[in-house]
């Protein structure tokens, strides 16, 4: 009988220089007690303790109360919530190249105010991160950052041109934590099939942005809506399509692949199938797409264009569904700072794209609060799962870990409001938006960043 | 029309326009075309005396612009000509620096054509003059629809309710046809449009219109023939084969003029493509083909548009100084 397993990929243990973040470390010995429990991966929901020592979770659970346990500082949190510090997988940059849209550090210190301890930078910045020094740049302004946890996606094609493979051994012996070719799909085949099987070698899974360009040149969801404004417009083919295709190249090659953010019922439903045949293939979608609808836009409000763009309420309702059934694996924020003359000006003219971070966690709520999804659910999409996904050791409670972790208010009521935002971009369009639930406190190894009590 | 966001009355679109204001602005313009050819032309260069009529006119269109231009100078305004290519526009000036640059300068009328949808909206929040949409992008075109419609109540009677009106053309891309819609269905006429598949997208169902892709079943019984230009650079590639098919199937030619109404009206925004979307024995049919007359009432309908709105903003100025005394 023949070995008809794949070979593994190459042992890249002893060669990784990628983020280490351990120099950072508050040294003092925390206890976070009288608070509820909550972690995804292992299911647990109690009231307890959990006790940081050198920026590590010592130890947690029910048996830990302030009166037995001795540490150099106590926090009392009863009502509140302890949960992992989430995950972002898809996370635009501003630098290198774009300060002006948003530094590093301001984007990690928006994480932080978000209850968002990793962060996976899409490589889409001025120039590309598609070498290595370029991601080490990056990594290194994160480290000197001391918010947020920075992690790179490499680019996928040699200036997201998708024309070439990047270096990916390389690439990935710097850090990276996956693949991802921005916001511009690859279009040819032929280098999507080589691109997936070569990535194979470095257990590295592509991040696809599925939208074929020549259907999604558009600068709002086709429809009664586009045809009402006279605003140009991109199918709901363009990620169908896609969807389709890639997951086909996927299959041939036998690769992982993640596909998000996906907006419709159709490119979820094909998700759905390839998950029931059993192919590694993940998606996620982000709060915009199961928030709010096409009508947003209402009277060319450029805060409201976003790629891929809002869809039809029945799309809205769709990605609920999948979220709920688990086709969704997990939410990002696909976080977008853009300038004030970017988004002043005509529809047709304005950038794409909002700021998301600090609204992750309150928008995505609104799944267990208004639509009845379990909690444990909710925050499995934002914590376990990404980590899951990205390869990293987060998003979970477990001795030993760093403590990245986020203290929530989880009734909280919320109205969303750009005056609110902390960044130097508002450029949100959920102003006005009422949510529930609100990150309070958050801890990256054991140093508290910020405290909202 | 007024708005709470916009600080001064304007024109942007037909879309939410009431029946009374189009009727208003039919009716002043019977009065303009009234006094204009007799002797109260002096008083209409009353009208509009001492104030500033600013064209800001981002896209080429020498018809549209000399044509408010005559409407704003017969009614003894001063016109201004913002020629976009030398201006600092070139220079990559935002629309709305060039909004705050030109409010400064207090016109009391801003016409703006701008290639983008949402334009003149976003202008008309920011300045205090009163905005003319001369255009925007694949969405409105305002002024157009209003002399259209007054044309066509000037041979078809004032109440259009029940006539039957064809649109024929690149409706994907035309702004015309959008005005014309929303005005002429308001009015309580029928509109049907016709074009290729390519450039008729089914969701014009939803505002009332019926849809052809039969260019001759679409004219039946038609009061009004409408043909929209045919942009260049849409003849060849992915929206149609050629200029040639096109004409076959969706052109106007004397056959396919010959099903509708014996009295049927040629109607024409300008300016045309002869023999790509009209044939020229019909575009001169003496006694059906108004095109040029629409001309003229592009001119009448525009000082009737100044006027009305030179009416709303003192009315709007009187109760503000009202406010103030009280």
């Amino acid at each position: 009988m023949t070995n008809t397993a794949a070979p593994a990929a190459i042992d890249l243990s002893e060669r990784k220089t990628g983020p280490v973040y351990t120099r950072h470390v508050n040294e003092a010995s925390i206890l976070i007690s009288d608070v509820r429990l909550i972690d995804p991966a292992s299911g647990l929901d109690e009231i307890g303790g959990l006790l940081i020592d050198q920026g590590r979770i010592r130890d947690f659970g029910p048996h830990l109360h302030q009166q037995f346990v001795h540490a150099e500082t106590v926090f009392s949190l009863k009502g509140l919530t302890l949960v992992p510090g989430m995950v972002d997988a898809r996370v635009h940059l501003g630098e290198p190249g774009d300060d002006h849209r948003e530094t590093i550090p301001e984007t990690l210190t928006l994480a932080a105010y978000g209850g968002v301890t990793s962060v996976a930078g899409l490589p889409n910045t001025s120039p590309a991160l598609d070498q290595v020094p370029n991601l080490q740049f990056a990594v290194r302004r994160a480290r000197e950052a001391k918010v947020a946890k920075l992690y790179i996606l490499g680019a996928a094609t040699k200036d997201l041109l998708g024309e070439t493979l990047t270096e990916i051994g390389g690439l990935t012996e710097a850090g990276a934590v996956g693949l991802s070719n921005g916001n511009v799909a690859i279009t040819r085949p032929d280098v999507m099939l080589r691109l997936l099987a070569y990535a194979k070698a470095f257990d590295q899974r592509l991040h696809h942005f599925p939208q074929e360009p020549s259907l999604s040149r558009g600068s709002m969801n086709k429809g009664a809506i586009a045809t009402q404004l006279g605003l140009s417009s991109s199918s709901r083919a363009a990620e169908i399509l896609m969807v389709q295709r890639d997951m086909q190249l996927a299959k041939e090659a036998g690769a992982p692949l993640h596909l998000g953010p996906l907006t419709c019922a159709d490119s979820l439903d094909l998700v759905r199938r390839a998950k029931a045949q059993g192919l590694d293939i993940t998606c996620s979608t982000a709060p915009q797409y199961f928030c709010l609808n096409e009508l947003e836009i209402g009277d060319y409000r450029t805060f409201a264009k976003l790629a891929p763009p809002l869809r039809a309420e029945s799309d809205r309702q769709a990605v609920i569904e999948a979220i709920a059934d688990g086709t969704v694996d997990i939410i990002v924020s696909d976080h977008c700072p853009q300038d004030v003359d970017a988004k002043r000006v005509p529809f047709e003219q304005a950038a794409f794209g909002m700021v998301g971070l600090e609204t992750l966690l309150p928008l995505s709520l609104t799944l267990h609060h208004a639509r009845g999804l379990p909690i444990q659910q909710v925050l499995r999409c934002l914590t376990s799962r990404p980590a899951e996904i990205l390869g990293l050791n987060a998003g979970r409670l477990q001795i030993g870990n760093a403590a990245d972790l986020a203290i929530l208010d989880l009734d909280a009521p919320v109205r969303l409001s750009n005056t609110l935002l902390r960044g130097k971009n508002k450029n949100s369009p959920l102003e006005g938006f009422p949510a529930q639930g609100k990150p309070v406190m958050t801890f990256v190894d054991g140093r508290l960043l910020f405290d909202h009590r | 029309m007024f708005q709470h966001d916009i600080p001064a009355p304007f024109l942007l679109g037909t879309l939410d326009m009431q029946r009374h204001h189009a009727e208003a602005i039919f009716d002043r313009a019977e009065r303009m075309e009234r006094l204009f050819s007799g002797p109260g032309a002096a008083e209409l260069r009353e009208e509009l005396a001492g104030q500033t009529v600013v064209n800001l006119f981002y896209e080429n269109s020498t018809r549209t612009r000399t044509s408010f231009e005559i409407a704003a100078k017969r009614l003894g305004a001063m016109v201004v000509n913002m020629d976009v290519a030398t201006s600092s526009v070139e220079k990559g000036e935002t629309l709305l620096d060039t909004a705050a640059t030109l409010n400064a300068m207090q016109p009391d009328f801003l016409v703006i054509r701008h290639p983008y949808a949402g334009a003149p909206k976003l202008l008309a929040r920011k300045v205090q003059a009163s905005v003319i949409n001369g255009g925007d992008g694949t969405h409105e075109h305002p002024t157009q629809a209003l002399l259209d419609t007054y044309t066509m109540r000037k041979h078809l009677g004032k109440d259009l309710s029940n006539r039957l009106v064809v649109i024929a053309g690149d409706i994907r891309h035309s702004r015309v046809a959008r005005s014309n819609i929303w005005l002429l269905t308001r009015l309580g006429a029928r509109v049907r449009v016709v074009a290729p598949p390519t450039l008729l997208p089914g969701e014009m169902a939803q505002f009332g219109v019926e849809l052809f892709y039969d260019m001759r079943k679409a004219v039946e019984g038609a009061d009004v023939i409408m043909m929209l230009r045919l942009q260049r650079e849409r003849m060849q590639g992915v929206f149609l084969p050629s200029q040639a098919e096109y004409f076959r199937y969706f052109g106007l030619s004397d056959t396919v003029l010959e099903r509708a109404k014996p009295t049927a009206l040629v109607m024409h925004p300008g300016p045309m493509n002869r023999g790509v979307e009209i044939e020229t024995s019909v575009a001169d049919l003496e006694g059906r083909s108004v095109i040029e007359e629409q001309v003229h009432m592009g001119v009448v309908t525009r000082m009737a548009i100044f006027s009305v709105l030179a009416e709303q903003r003192r009315a709007m100025s009187e109760a503000g100084s009202q406010e103030l005394n009280a």
